[in-house]
């Protein structure tokens, strides 16, 4: 164990209460610990990146979350108060949003009824207000995509950048303070990503805390200031993505050896 | 029915024909079995077969709607309705109470449904054909039973042989007739228990309906 | 991300014809025209061929029109609420089954139960027959929700247990016998010349609807100004208005157009003491109370279905069920909420066609989920889910109706309009096929 100072450093330099602490999450599926005591923080204006295979877990421990799932044991923390999160709807009163690897739209509903779903616009007899919610959708959208025309189509009509970024709107439409990001380069083009790398920038400089999860170690670089390392449901490790190499990272993924700079994790390999 | 039809309803004009379900065999014995009466006049050019159509599921609501094509069709120039059974007769006699004919056309209809019978009482039923099940299954204990002492089908009592099937197939049957039940002999199924007085007689006009005096 | 999205629209706009660029102008959905030319076609083509073969076009009279709507009645009842649970990639077999059970129901509580509490002919007797068999309707509906919703047994085998439980339920409640006569007034709702509202309210009704359609454009333009949005051009406004108005009014003078048969005038005029004119009296039915309840039930269905948050999840599910879920909506209660307005809209038709008949038999409604689903999939629902909509299924209901009725008219019987049914049936679907081919 060699990384005591290398702690101190680290938490030297992110001084303060983290937007988000999840501590000792676990999580079992049929007797399968999908997550299995995995802590992992996340400080304001912060990208933190989560990496593993498939079935490391880290789209679970997201999905606690983000409501989807229901933790078996462990507390989530925000701003240094403990939280209860059971439901989509508690993590989004939280200002927790959740961007979808599948991007969870609707696809036989047009871009603005797929931003405000779950949070409709009502008239004040009830009903839906479509025009209110149609002109705060061509509102935000200008933000991020302003070639965007097609207000009145389903998206399924729509291109895989045009998706995302309906996807992307319906996060930041609603002041999120925390954004999870399943995989958002996954279905796009090199252009595309490129616009969502910037995307993550101007939201990292506003000041909201960002989750990444990705398979490509390349964007994971640009744009995570830490990675959290999984490996069947438990955290390897976290480390500064300034203090490592992509091997040491690729180390960390497939034989879960940490390399000097990170905080071990339970999952560890053991020295 | 086609008989009491041809007796006490009418002998000549324009009848319509409600047959049973496409996929039930009943359904065309019953139409040849009519046939077997009425033929004779449509050769002669009495009666004229203006609508003919077979009826889903022998369903009310589905002889109601072919009733009114029918209608429509003729103009309402229907003179009787040859309907295969009582629930199909409800449906025809609905089509024709909008048009303000129920009464003055008679329908046949068979299975001495209660409603039916009040029908028969109200007069826009002509008859329903009636067949006693309680009597059917009594015959037919007494013919088991005579069987299981040792007797031989031709030995049970009223036994006879049957060769009208459509393979004519000589068979040991007993017949039982079915009983046409029109205005006139109503107390049949009254005095029977089949059906209480006030439940057939619902309506009626005590003065046309002898047995609801 | 993407330009290619306002590039692509110039270039189509040179070279679309008048046509196209009426639709755009309206704004009128392509499908709704298709459907109304296919209508059309058919009650045309009837109309000749009925000239052709019997020398009588009786097709477009309006005594057959004016009963083709009141036949329809309570299949496009049923089928506006099938829809709802189609989109939601569900099924109910069980509505004709559900809708023979209430019907039973009704004639049992008018004929048998309610008469010991109330004396003979009083008006409450069928009123709460009435109110009691909408009431469970809604609550078997609710049962096979819940079944769904709760137990992860496929919607197909919950109504498939349905259809055959109901039925019988019915024939142990009428003990296997048709259930009749049932109350005067209650027959009203039936239709037939007394259950039909006459000229002046049928004017009444066209105008009201008249009213509410000018009104509902003039909104729609100013909600979008509301936010400064592009507005359809004035004179496509005034066109698509006039539209309508002129197929409302036509309707009215169509129903109007149809007088009281002669039989029904003389028990009239002998009733009242009317002596008939030599030349005939001429009373207008109007619209018969079956079409006035299917209209107002397509109305408040297409309400739900757009405007309310119901509507909007009941469409999303159908999209994305996932999706639906993790944006924190109870897909459950939305899935028990559909089935129980399912429950309810087969309680309508049972109403509607027990008045009609004047009798409850136990028949009544078997393989009507059948022509309930057809009617939905032939107006544009699609079995997959998350697409179709209630003016789609009424139309399909009136597509499917116009065939039978016109076919028995030209003498045709039942076994080849049955397959003629079936072949419709494919081939309506084909083209739906096509069309969101091309579409995309």
């Amino acid at each position: 164990m060699t990384n005591t100072s290398n702690s101190v450093a680290a938490a030297d330099q992110k001084a303060g209460t983290p937007l988000v602490e999840m501590r000792e999450i676990s999580i079992a599926f049929g007797g399968i610990k999908a997550v299995d005591h995995a802590t992992i923080d996340l400080y304001p204006g912060e990208v933190v990146g989560l990496l593993g295979h498939n079935g490391a877990g880290k789209t679970t421990l997201i999905k606690v979350l983000s409501g989807a799932y229901q933790r078996d044991a462990g507390s989530i923390h925000i701003n240094g108060e403990q939280v209860d999160i059971n439901n989509p709807r508690d993590a989004k009163a939280q200002g927790i949003e959740t961007i979808y690897q599948n991007l969870a739209l609707a696809d036989n509903l047009d871009a603005a009824a797929n931003l405000y779903i779950g949070r409709e616009l009502k008239t004040k007899f009830g009903t839906l207000d479509d025009v209110a919610m149609e002109a705060a959708t061509r509102g935000v959208m200008g933000r991020l995509n302003p070639n965007f025309r097609r207000f009145k189509e389903p998206v399924k009509a729509l291109s895989g950048g045009q998706r995302q970024s309906v996807a992307i709107a319906r996060a930041i439409n609603f002041n999120a303070r925390i954004l999870i990001m399943d995989e958002p380069t996954a279905a796009l083009g090199p252009a595309e990503t490129a616009q969502v790398g910037e995307l993550i920038k101007q939201l990292k400089s506003e000041g909201i805390g960002i989750f990444l999860i990705s398979h490509d170690l390349h964007d994971v670089f640009d744009l995570a200031d830490r990675v959290t390392v999984m490996k069947n449901g438990r955290v390897v490790g976290t480390v500064k993505t300034s203090e490592v190499t992509h091997d040491e990272v690729l180390g960390m993924i497939i034989a879960g050896k940490c390399p000097p700079s990170a905080i071990p994790g339970p999952g560890a390999l053991a020295h | 029915m086609a008989k009491t039809m041809l007796e006490k309803g009418k002998k000549e004009g324009n009848f319509a024909f409600i047959k049973g379900d496409p996929g039930d065999p009943n359904a065309t014995f019953l139409f040849n079995g009519m046939m077997e009466s009425i033929k004779p006049l449509i050769d002669a050019g009495k009666i004229k077969n203006v609508c003919e159509t077979f009826t889903d599921n022998w369903k009310p609501d589905n002889a109601q709607k072919n009733m009114e094509q029918c209608l429509t069709k003729t103009g309402n120039k229907v003179d009787a309705v040859m309907s295969e059974n009582d629930g199909m007769a409800s449906g025809v006699v609905a089509a024709l109470t909008a048009q303000g004919m129920a009464g003055s056309v008679p329908v046949t209809g068979q299975d001495g449904d209660l409603a039916a019978l009040n029908r028969v009482a109200l007069g826009t039923q002509l008859v329903s054909v009636w067949k006693d099940s309680r009597q059917l299954g009594k015959v037919a204990g007494e013919a088991a039973n005579a069987l299981a002492e040792g007797k031989k089908p031709s030995e049970v009592a009223n036994g006879n042989t049957f060769a009208d099937g459509a393979k004519k197939v000589k068979m040991d049957a007993i017949l039982i007739p079915p009983q046409p039940i029109t205005m006139d002999n109503l107390d049949l199924v009254i005095k029977a228990g089949w059906i209480s007085k006030e439940k057939a007689c619902a309506g009626a006009n005590p003065a046309k309906v002898p047995a609801c005096k | 991300m993407s330009a290619e999205a306002s590039t692509s629209q110039n270039p189509a706009r040179e070279v679309e014809g008048p046509f196209r660029r009426l639709l755009r102008a309206t704004e009128v959905d392509t499908r709704v025209v298709g459907m109304v030319i296919a209508l059309a076609v058919i009650w045309v083509g009837f109309d000749i061929a009925g000239k052709l073969i019997t020398g009588n076009g009786l097709f477009l009279t309006p005594r057959n029109l004016w009963n083709l709507l009141v036949q329809t009645s309570s299949i496009s009842v049923m089928a506006t609420g099938m829809v709802l649970i189609i989109v939601m990639r569900h099924i109910d077999l069980s509505v004709g089954s559900v809708l023979g059970f209430i019907a039973v129901v009704i004639a049992y509580l008018q004929v048998y139960f309610l008469p010991h509490f109330f004396v003979a002919g009083s008006p409450w007797i069928w009123i709460i027959a009435m109110i009691a068999g909408l009431i469970i309707g809604s609550i078997i509906g609710a049962i096979h929700g819940a079944l769904v919703a709760y137990t992860g047994i496929p919607s197909f085998i919950v109504t498939l247990s349905g259809l055959m439980f109901w039925r019988g339920a019915a024939f142990q409640i009428a003990s296997g016998e048709t259930i009749a006569p049932l109350d005067p007034t209650y027959a009203l709702i039936g239709g037939g010349p007394y259950g039909s509202i006459g000229a002046f309210w049928s004017w009444v009704v066209g105008i009201v609807a008249c009213v509410g359609v000018v009104w509902g454009l003039r909104n729609g333009r100013v909600q979008r100004n509301r936010f400064h949005f592009p507005l359809r051009p004035i004179w496509a406004e005034i066109l698509v208005g006039v539209v309508m108005c002129a197929a409302i009014i036509g309707t009215v003078m169509l129903v109007n157009s149809y007088y009281w048969p002669r039989g029904v005038i003389n028990q009239y005029a002998a009733a009242h003491n009317i002596t008939v004119p030599p030349e005939g009296l001429f009373i207008a039915h109007g619209f018969a109370m079956p079409v006035l309840i299917a209209l107002a039930v397509g109305l408040i269905m297409t309400f739900v279905t757009n405007r309310t948050l119901f509507g909007r999840y009941v469409y999303a599910i159908g999209g994305n069920p996932e999706a639906v879920e993790l944006a924190g909506i109870n897909t459950k209660k939305i899935t028990i909420m559909a089935f129980t307005i399912m429950g309810l809209l087969a309680a309508v038709s049972a109403v509607v066609a027990t008045a009609r008949l004047n009798a409850a038999a136990i028949a009544l409604g078997t393989t009507d989920e059948l022509y309930v689903i057809a009617a939905t999939v032939i107006g544009g629902t699609s079995l997959a889910g998350g697409t179709g909509t209630v003016f789609g299924a009424i139309f399909g209901a009136l597509i499917m109706w116009s065939i039978q009725t016109g076919m028995t008219l030209l003498g045709f019987d039942t076994p080849v309009l049955q397959m003629t049914l079936g072949v419709v049936l494919s081939f309506a679907v084909w083209l739906d096929h096509v069309y969101r081919r091309r579409m995309k």
